[in-house]
């Protein structure tokens, strides 16, 4: 009987030691992830900054000097008399305002791209999501299980046709809710689209707006397939594509 | 010499006089351990957990308790009193393995108590019969106690999701409070009838005052165990 009481004794203290193991390990596992979160938080705010730099160089530099043109353009219109002089300073103005258009588009087009090598696919289509749920006239959420990462074009054409589905569904579908779920396994690819709206005849000609021919094209560059489910309760498009490292 | 007489407590012969030796000590502790039996069932019926696995334990102390005041008041009223403890080593060993399969979260073996109930019976018309002390089956409810106690322990040890302290575990203190018993009773039972005299004799020959003893351990080990039992 003592024995047994001694033997209880001696289990009650191993596994007071095991646990207090346990807590130390948690403890430092804890301590290691604080200060790596920190390190990222750091990088992410660093990234930030450059970015922010860069953005109004280009802003000052690119953009602002034809702005600035611009509006010399603008002002000379006003104080000449000469029609003639008139009309080749609108061709002019006319030619800016493309340059300044292409510049601000590339510009947009740069900052999608850096989003999206920069942070990644999943973070882009996540910031989108809340930047449209943020605006109240659409609830976004987004699911996904990426087992490796995309190439840079096969995600950048993904996030294009997320974009183009989501500005469908604004305009067009009187939808409270969309949900968007991308699954990468392997080398398979599927997109999931679907939204509660009115949903339309995906079927009819009269139907395929620009907004979905941008989509079938997409599709098609990433040569995956699209398949759209509509009805009045709400819309679902899916996109499968084939293995991802043959483009 | 007055004729003895077996009671209650087995292998303590009873002799017509009483004296105010060690031996009355040992009555009073052996007296204590039988209505102590009961109380962990009162204090479970404070708790608020009434399912399994406590309500099997709850009921076999409701039995055993019972079982054990009548053997005590039998005792003093000189009535022959041995067949309860057949009855009982039955009714322990299927408790306790109940309970501990309930604790694992495991059904029991039908036929594993099917054929305890078998053995044990065959025990009792053949081989220890019904009016001598079923020793053997007493033993080997205490090596069964050992071993799903010593199992649980293991099973806790190496359970991840652990955190707390052990002292506040009912299971544990109750697996405490049954193995001191068993290893205890054990002793006794191994050991009484080569070592110890039957009687109520001297304390290092007094058998049945470590099986009293270790009864009252786990006695209070379970209603400790139960009384944590009474927030949850």
């Amino acid at each position: 009987m003592v024995t047994m009481m001694m033997t209880i004794i001696i289990f009650v203290l191993r596994f007071q030691k095991k646990l207090a193991d346990r807590n130390k390990a948690y403890h430092a596992i804890e301590k290691m992830m604080n200060k790596q979160e920190l390190q990222s938080a750091y990088a992410i705010l660093e990234g930030q900054e450059a970015e922010r730099k860069r953005i109004a160089s280009e802003l000052h530099d690119n953009i602002g000097g034809l702005i600035a043109t611009l509006k010399i353009y603008s002002d000379l219109t006003v104080t000449k008399e000469d029609p003639m002089e008139i009309a080749r300073l609108n061709e002019k103005i006319n030619g800016l305002t493309e340059d300044l258009g292409q510049e601000v588009r590339k510009l947009s087009h740069e900052l999608d791209l850096r989003t999206l090598s920069g942070f990644g696919f999943k973070v882009a289509v996540q910031q989108l999501a809340e930047a449209i749920t943020s605006s109240g006239k659409l609830t976004v959420a987004s699911v996904f299980e990426l087992s490796n990462t995309m190439e840079d074009h096969v995600a950048l054409n993904l996030y294009r046709i997320i974009q183009e589905l989501l500005t469908n569904t604004l305009k067009h579908a009187q939808a409270t809710k969309a949900r968007i779920e991308i699954v990468v396994v392997g080398r398979e690819i599927t997109l999931i689209y679907d939204d509660d709206g009115k949903g339309f005849d995906a079927r009819s000609n009269s139907n395929q707006g620009m907004g979905l021919n941008n989509i079938r094209a997409r599709t098609e560059i990433i040569d995956a397939k699209l398949t759209i489910d509509s009805s009045p309760r709400g819309s679902t498009f899916i996109i499968e594509s084939e293995p991802n490292d043959r483009h | 010499m007055s004729q003895s007489v077996r009671f209650n407590v087995p292998g303590i012969v009873m002799s017509g006089w009483q004296d105010f030796t060690f031996s009355s000590i040992a009555y009073r502790v052996s007296d204590i351990s039988d209505i102590a039996e009961i109380l962990p069932f009162f204090f479970w019926l404070r708790s608020k957990d009434r399912r399994e696995p406590f309500l099997i334990l709850a009921m076999y102390f409701l039995s055993s308790g019972t079982l054990s005041l009548y053997g005590l008041l039998t005792a003093k009223a000189f009535i022959y009193n041995m067949h309860l403890y057949h009855i009982w080593a039955v009714i322990q060993a299927i408790c306790i393995y109940m309970f501990y399969r309930s604790l694992w979260g495991k059904t029991f073996n039908f036929w594993f108590v099917l054929s305890v109930f078998v053995v044990y019976l065959s025990s009792s018309l053949w081989f220890q019969k019904i009016d001598s002390m079923n020793s053997l089956c007493w033993t080997v409810n205490t090596i069964l106690i050992i071993y799903l106690g010593t199992t649980h322990f293991y099973k806790l040890y190496h359970d991840d999701s652990i955190t707390g302290a052990l002292a506040k575990r009912p299971d544990f203190i109750i697996t405490a409070g049954w193995l001191v018993y068993a290893a205890g009773s054990l002793f006794t039972y191994l050991m009484g009838r080569d070592i110890l005299v039957e009687k109520a004799e001297g304390f290092f020959r007094n058998a049945w005052m470590f099986q009293s003893v270790s009864n009252i351990i786990k006695t209070g080990a379970s209603c400790y165990a139960f009384w944590l039992l009474r927030g949850k």
